[in-house]
């Protein structure tokens, strides 16, 4: 499923914010796919660990909370992306083996898998 | 073949003076591109299931934590970038005195660098994301091959 393409023409906030009072809730998918895209934007070409993991759209996906999921495996699914942290974060569980060394694809099968293995 | 960057991340690139190498993907990021690895990002990240760092290099963000991780496979400091027949070098990075960058020498002189999740492009590259070169390291090239 790719996420981006669920994006609404509506009126998107930076850095997590939420729309002003009074507007309808943003779509938990179209939350998910702005968030990504200004995470994606803004660190594409950064190698720093650190900073991509810390940008504000990455910590407000992770805010999501169980809605993200979902659409975290989803987009797992296209492919290795830096989603092992969010997903550890938000399950609490962490079925990377630990000689993994880092390997994306690894640990993006790993998590597919805890996914398959829940119903995702 | 040039790519579309932003011109303020990189104001010296043109669509003439550096090529695309391969595809983008968040495998490897440019520390491990230029330690030689595509397999797998390398980080001080304190993660070993987010990007690897060598178990005897410091897990820190300092120019001596990266220079102990390249000694891992045989790098050591050099005075400079200037090809050097028999060795293989490495540039590392740094904006306002952090590691940001790495980048491999190419027998031509250019260097190669990943660019974060991007691309690997062939550079001669300065610019205010990456910072500047602020240190060069050099091992023995083997069989030719640095």
């Amino acid at each position: 499923m790719d996420t981006t393409d669920l994006i609404a023409d509506e009126p998107g906030h930076r850095d997590g914010q939420p729309p002003p009072a009074g507007d309808a809730p943003e779509p938990v998918a179209a939350k998910f796919a702005r968030l990504k895209a200004e995470w994606e934007g803004r660190t594409k070409y950064l190698s720093n660990i650190n900073q991509i993991l810390d940008d504000p759209a990455y910590q407000a996906i992770i805010g999501m909370g169980w809605d993200a999921v979902p659409l975290l495996l989803a987009d797992l699914r296209n492919g290795p992306n830096f989603w092992h942290t969010a997903l550890k974060r938000i399950t609490g569980e962490n079925p990377v083996p630990a000689d993994v060394r880092g390997n994306q694809w690894r640990i993006a099968v790993a998590w597919l898998e805890w996914g398959w293995s829940r119903g995702y | 073949m040039g790519i579309d960057l932003p011109s303020y991340a990189f104001p010296d690139l043109t669509a003439t003076n550096h090529y695309v190498t391969s595809p983008a993907t968040s495998e490897y990021n440019c520390i491990a591109w230029a330690a030689g690895f595509s397999d797998e990002p390398w980080w001080p990240s304190g993660d070993p299931a987010v990007a690897y760092w060598p178990p005897s290099a410091p897990q820190e963000v300092t120019l001596p934590a990266f220079v102990a991780a390249f000694a891992t496979l045989g790098y050591s400091p050099c005075p400079d970038g200037v090809v050097e027949p028999g060795y293989g070098k490495v540039a590392l990075y740094t904006l306002g005195g952090v590691p940001t960058h790495a980048a491999r020498q190419l027998p031509d002189g250019r260097w190669s660098s990943k660019l974060g999740n991007w691309y690997d492009i062939a550079h001669a590259l300065d610019g205010p994301v990456y910072g500047s070169p602020a240190l060069f390291l050099r091992r023995p090239a083997e069989g030719g091959v640095a």
